[in-house]
């Protein structure tokens, strides 16, 4: 019997992803769709994993935080040229208008 | 006055490069900063979009906004930035520790100690998302140079997958399998350093 659960086990293995290829999937899924058999695997796998689900969420949030940190429109102006900065820059910009 | 005349003179107004600094300096230092997170560089990067834009001054047509244009100019300069990266060496050679196991029963699953905790009580409060931002910052700084460079790419300047390839030199498998472990090691330093 306990040979049979072995069998079976390795079986439901070659079936089931492990979590290796289950969260190479979810962030894949993120950015491209993902062909009907990886589908099906991982929706499976979720039902069975917490800590896959776990990961899938957080991964959706991780992605969240960062679309907000490439909108520089979100960011906050605590981040902004100083004076001495813009006069950097200014100046440079200035050299080579005059060295045209 | 018509449309197109107002147009004009805007575009004569936006496109003097005496005015750019005040007009368009802070929205490119930051729109640098969200990408490489140095301020340093930063500035580097908006300088060098400002001298490459007084060169191809003349090509500037007013098809798109004086903004939208050095925007345009100043993303090259970070792709270029991210392209001269991924070939640099790395000084600590980058290994990968696998958050799951090896032995042959249990081979891909999570190795207990390092499976993902409960972030739930963290992201409700608000304070603790501004906290986050920083924390994220941090930990994309520590990712690996080459993993860095591709993650930038393709998950912030959302780049198609062969596109990226061509920059950083890499195969469509072997991006996936570094986005991966990219995710895989951000996930964990954001837990390490803001998970309560």
């Amino acid at each position: 019997m306990s040979n049979m659960n072995n069998i079976m086990m390795k079986g439901m293995n070659k079936i089931m992803l492990s979590c290796d290829k289950a969260t190479y999937l979810i962030t894949r899924n993120e950015y491209e769709k993902l062909n009907y058999t990886n589908r099906v695997q991982l929706s499976m796998h979720l039902v069975a994993c917490k800590y896959c689900r776990r990961f899938a969420e957080q991964s959706e949030y991780i992605t969240e935080q960062l679309n907000k940190l490439k909108d520089p429109k979100s960011q906050d102006f605590s981040i902004c040229l100083t004076e001495n900065q813009k006069n950097k820059l200014n100046t440079a910009i200035e050299n080579q208008i005059d060295n045209r | 006055m018509s449309k197109a005349n107002l147009n004009k003179t805007n575009k004569s107004d936006d496109a003097n490069p005496s005015e750019w600094v005040n007009k368009y300096g802070d929205y490119l230092y930051i729109y640098a900063y969200s990408r490489v997170q140095s301020k340093e560089l930063s500035e580097d990067l908006v300088q060098e979009t400002f001298l490459s834009a007084l060169k191809g001054l003349s090509s500037f047509r007013g098809d798109s906004t004086v903004q939208t244009w050095l925007t345009s100019i100043l993303r090259r300069k970070v792709i270029d930035h991210y392209r001269k990266m991924s070939t640099r060496k790395e000084t600590v050679a980058s290994k990968f520790a696998s958050p799951f196991q090896n032995e042959d029963d249990n081979e891909g699953h999570w190795i207990m100690e390092r499976v993902p905790k409960d972030w739930h009580s963290d992201s409700e409060d608000p304070l603790r998302q501004d906290e986050f931002q920083k924390i994220l910052e941090l930990c994309l700084s520590l990712l690996p140079d080459k993993w860095k460079s591709v993650f930038m790419l393709k998950v912030l300047e959302e780049m198609r997958s062969d596109e990226v390839c061509k920059e950083i030199g890499c195969t469509a498998s072997n991006l996936w399998v570094i986005i991966h472990r990219a995710k895989l090691q951000l996930r964990e330093c954001i837990e390490i350093k803001w998970v309560k």
